[in-house]
């Protein structure tokens, strides 16, 4: 039985998203988060938080998010670690760029608080066949 | 710890007035970038100049619509690919360009009430 996702990992360098998603994360989904404002903070710092999901920023300063999830991969022992892009760019073909990366899911910004939990389940339900 | 709605709803309406309230730091920025362009000696200051743009108005773009502020975010989004545009011909700041800029400035202003 897959259990339910409970710590996200959410990688976002804008201060007013993180402060948003984070209290939406967890007054409205009741999930544990832990936020990195950089792709070099969310590597080194995830083996200590050990996500259930990891939310990813696609434009960033420094590494992007596409370099941050390969690094991630390329660690060792997250191969299969769902990991969700966020990103106002959602044509078909970034989409389709982002899940040849092997992201899990593609969640659009600006995103609803009301509803960004429920966007994270459903992406988590279909990344374990739900 | 799960919230009600009702706790939930409030907590979001502070964090709009902060973000709203910080919007005319924001207008200085773009503004001061504008600056940039137009100071710029060559077409490499230039671009890094909308390269920084680019990146304000991205955050916007990203952040404002979540706030509930969709033409903001929809105004910010427009910049934010022409500066991306202007980025990748390499061939300077258009005119186009000063009018979105001069139209996010003026949506910035609508939601800050300033």
């Amino acid at each position: 039985m897959v259990p339910e996702p409970n710590k996200i990992l959410m990688v976002e360098d804008e201060a007013d998203i993180q402060i948003v998603a984070k209290l939406a994360l967890e007054s409205v989904g009741n999930f544990t988060v832990h936020i990195c404002s950089s792709g070099s903070d969310a590597v080194a710092e995830l083996p200590g938080f050990d996500p259930d999901i990891i939310l990813l920023d696609v434009m960033m300063p420094g590494m992007d998010g596409p370099d941050t999830f390969k690094a991630i991969r390329r660690l060792g022992g997250y191969e299969s670690l769902p990991i969700i892009f966020m990103t106002a760019k959602v044509m078909e073909t970034d989409r389709e760029y982002y899940h040849s990366l092997g992201a899990s899911g593609v969640i659009a910004k600006p995103f609803d608080p009301m509803t960004l939990s429920d966007q994270i389940r459903e992406i988590w339900n279909q990344h374990h066949g739900r | 710890m799960a919230v009600d709605k009702d706790t939930f709803a409030e907590k979001l309406r502070a964090l709009k007035e902060a973000y709203d309230a910080q919007l005319g730091g924001r207008i200085d920025a773009l503004e001061s970038a504008l600056g940039d362009i137009g100071a710029a000696g060559d077409r490499t200051g230039q671009i890094a100049a909308v390269r920084k743009l680019l990146e304000l108005a991205h955050k916007i773009a990203g952040s404002a619509g979540t706030f509930g502020h969709q033409k903001l975010s929809a105004t910010a989004s427009d910049l934010e690919g022409l500066c991306e545009s202007t980025v990748e011909d390499g061939e300077g700041p258009s005119p186009e360009l000063n009018q979105e800029l001069e139209d996010l400035v003026a949506a910035c202003r609508t939601y800050s009430g300033a």
